[in-house]
Order: C-alpha cells, then structure tokens, then sequence
C-alpha cells in the first residue's frame, strides 16, 4: 500500500480514467453487458440481505412477545418460542396470499393487461415519508427480480392493485431497474378524475407528487383522485396515481399546481405487477372534456378515501 | 491493506446502503455510509488510499443505483483524492477537520451527482436538492461521522503504527 510516489500518482490518476470511462461506455451503451453481468452476480447478496432484515426484524418483534410471556408463564418459553416463530411465518404467508389474492383479482378486472408478477430485490425499508431511495439519497428507483428473460421490456409500467409506481429503466436478464413516479425525473400525463383537467405529475426531491400544468381555469379541488391520462401511449389509462392534497393557484401564473398524496404506499413495497402488453389510449375516441363531466371508473380496485 | 479483505468489507458496505440501512428518523434521509467511510479514511488511512476505497465502493454502489453507471464511482473517487491531498498536512490528529471534511464532502459528493446527471441530459434539480436534501445529508453524516471515525481511527492505528495520530 506504500508505493512509491509516482506509482501511487499513476494508480490514482489510472482510477480517475476509469471512473470517467465507465461514464462514458456507459452513455454509449456499451457497459449493458458487464453491468448485466455484475448485477446478476450481485442479486442473490441483496435477496440475501433484504431477507435477513425482513428476518431479523420479525424476530425482534417476535422477542418481544416471548419476553413478556417468559414473565408471566416461564415453563413454557420454548413453546412460546416455536408458536411465535410459526406465527411470524403464517403471518408473512397470509399477506403474501392477500397480496397475491389483490393482484389475481387487478388481472381480472383488467383483462386487456398482460402482467407479470416480480418481487422487489432492492428494497428500501424505509419508514419515513422519504421513501424508496437509491444509494446516494437523490433518485428513487428498486430493483425487481424479472428481467429481459421473463419478457420485460424497458419502459414498461409498473403497477400494484393500489395504482401506478412507475416504469422500467433498465434491465438485464434476470433484474430490472424500476424508476417510481416519485422521482423528480419522472414526468405522467395524467387527468383530473372529477373534471377530466389534464396535467403531469412529477415527483419532487422530498419524495412528494406534484400535478403541473394544470390550466388556470380548471377546476381541481382537495379530495380528487389523479389518474393516469394514457396519453403518450407510455401507460394505459385511468391509473390511479394519488389524491389532491393542496392545490396551488396563483392569478399571476399560466398553470396551477396541486401535491398529491400517492395512493401506492412506497414504503411497503414487496410485489409489484410489471405490465407487459396494454391497449393504449385512442385520444381520437376521448370525450371533449368538461368540468361537469362524469366520473369514469378507474384501474383501482380500492381507492383511498379522503384524509 | 490486504484487497482480499478490503473488496469484500466494502461490498458488504454498498450492500448494506442499498438494502438494510433505515433512514434516520429527522430528516427522512439515509446516511450515506460510503461516503462518510471514504471520508473518515480518507483522515485515519494511509494517504491517498482513500481514492481507491472510494473508487472500488463507486462500482458496487453504481450497480445498484438507478443514475448514470460511473456516476458514483466519479464522485466517490474525486473525494477521496482530494482528501489524499490534504490528508498528510492537515487532517490527521486535528479534531475540527473531520466534521468540516464530512459537511463539505457530502456538499461535493451531491454537487458531483447533480453534476453528472445533468451532463448526462437527467433533470437536476439544484436549488431545491441543495436546500432539502444536501444541506440535511450533511448535517445527518456528520452526527454519524463518530460512528465510522473512531472505530476506523482505532483500525488504522493498530493497522499502521509507524503513522502519527496525534
């Protein structure tokens, strides 16, 4: 590790050249294959260790129990111990089914989508408002375990019964990166659901959704659901994005803005539906919209009351 | 340092920021634990030796983020050489410099990202990234920088003994 000084300058300086060429291949494209490579060879570590957390967190909560059982009735603390380690287990098992029972019945309910179920490798076990974020505390992406070799396709939507998460980046074989509509660089044609006023949402760096552009003389009001406008033909239509939680309208402005609050809960995300095939939006067949319009069903099956 | 252990601690280390680590409960942010490590031994460590952990950390963290690949390679690296810089004259034994090397670093470290995403045609969003989420990181790594100082320092110490602490 002492090297000389011009070898150590020379190493150094070598490193520099790398970091910037791996930029470089990587906007050119070139990486995909080696960073395919890595990633697959790295998946079974993050699985490993999303698991273990999930592990060590259930059996924490799981001591808890037992410590209070051991006060009350000491000889049967091993029992205690098993029944509440199958309880934890039965516990996972009946959401999972839950979880799993919510998204056949979505597929029913939509059956012009083709989806394919992933579960999240990457997760981000975070209980905070500011979810899902990537390493560095500026993007918000996860890793899902379906990749090229399951059909996925970059630019695909990513979806859960509660409404849209966002879109495929990237991808490899076996793995995809999964951009949430959470992130500032991510931009959704969406529609006001009452009054049919179009706009885009975006994330902002806090982790929050906001509906731009939404014109002055639209009517947007607290309480109203946001949905996917389905125009772009990125997603399909009538998604349930969020609900308006504060509107921002000022006479000086072209546009009015609004926050919302994600229907999708970001920090409880296990699995996610990846829509492969959709029918796009014919927006040659959409009604001239007017601010007495009526409702339109959405692609929810339950949707989040108003707080 | 042997890299037989060295690449291992710090896949384990990038690991650990992309999956298990919570956000702290004030700020909402996480701590970036690869940056307050390449800091701290950019302080304790040998001189220059911090570029490389930045560097060999960058790639693992890279994979499994969803920016540019070599984003967080570039900006890990660049810290630890310029901490390689001042390491020797200034910052070993002197107990002010590590919190003002974290608080900088990670101003750096996020000026670096924002930087690279907007040269690869990403949105950046400076003033308010600065303002919500650069100035919280810092002050977030830096209450967590004793953490991964001290039991570094303490490494470093019995790892290189001919090195002067004071």
């Amino acid at each position: 590790m002492f090297a000389p000084n011009r070898n150590r300058v020379l190493v150094l300086v070598l490193l520099s050249v790398i970091a910037f060429l791996t930029l470089l291949l990587y906007q050119t494209g070139q990486l995909a294959p080696v960073q395919d490579l890595a990633l697959e060879l790295m998946q079974p570590f993050l699985r490993g260790a999303r698991d273990t957390g999930e592990g060590v967190e259930n059996v924490a909560g799981s001591f808890g129990d037992v410590n209070a059982l051991r006060a009350e009735i000491k000889r049967l603390q091993n029992q205690v111990n098993e029944l509440t380690i199958q309880g934890v287990r039965v516990r996972e098992l009946e959401t999972e089914n839950a979880t799993l029972r919510q998204q056949l019945r979505y597929k029913q309910t939509n059956p012009d989508f083709d989806l394919l179920g992933a579960a999240i490798v990457e997760r981000q076990p975070d209980r905070a408002r500011v979810i899902g974020r990537d390493p560095s505390n500026l993007a918000w992406y996860i890793i899902v375990d379906q990749g090229s070799a399951q059909g996925v396709k970059v630019g695909m939507p990513i979806v859960t019964p509660e409404g849209l998460v966002g879109r495929v980046t990237a991808i490899g074989t076996n793995w995809a990166k999964v951009l949430l509509i959470i992130d500032p660089s991510s931009s959704v044609n969406a529609v006001v659901q009452s009054t049919r006023a179009t706009g885009v949402t975006q994330g902002d760096v806090n982790g929050n959704l906001i509906v731009k552009y939404v014109p002055q003389g639209e009517a947007i009001k607290t309480g109203d659901l946001i949905l996917t406008s389905g125009m772009g033909g990125s997603f399909p239509k009538r998604l349930v994005i969020g609900q308006v939680t504060d509107v921002f309208k000022r006479d000086i402005e072209l546009f009015q803005e609004a926050t919302i609050r994600p229907t999708v809960d970001f920090t409880r995300l296990e699995f996610v539906l990846i829509l492969k095939k959709f029918t796009p939006a014919d927006i040659t067949l959409e009604p001239t919209p007017t601010p007495t319009a009526a409702p339109r069903p959405t692609r929810t099956l339950t949707p989040t009351p108003t707080q | 340092m042997s890299y037989w252990f060295l690449i291992p601690f710090l896949f384990f280390i990038a690991i650990i920021q992309a999956t298990l680590l919570p956000p702290a409960p004030w700020f909402g942010l996480r701590v970036d634990v690869p940056l307050v490590l390449v800091i701290a031994w950019g302080m304790v460590g040998p001189a220059w030796q911090a570029a490389r952990w930045g560097f060999i950390l960058g790639i693992f963290l890279d994979l499994t983020s969803g920016m540019p690949f070599g984003a967080q390679t570039l900006a890990l690296t660049s810290i630890g050489l310029a901490l390689g810089a001042g390491q020797a004259i200034f910052f070993r034994g002197n107990i002010i410099a590590p919190p003002i090397a974290t608080l900088f670093g990670t101003l750096v470290y996020h000026l670096a990202l924002l930087a690279i995403l907007a040269l690869t045609k990403q949105p950046a969003q400076w003033d308010e990234v600065m303002l919500r989420v650069t100035l919280p990181a810092a002050l977030l790594n830096t209450l967590a920088l004793p953490l991964v100082y001290l039991p570094l320092r303490w490494f470093a110490q019995r790892l290189y003994p001919q090195m002067d602490f004071r």
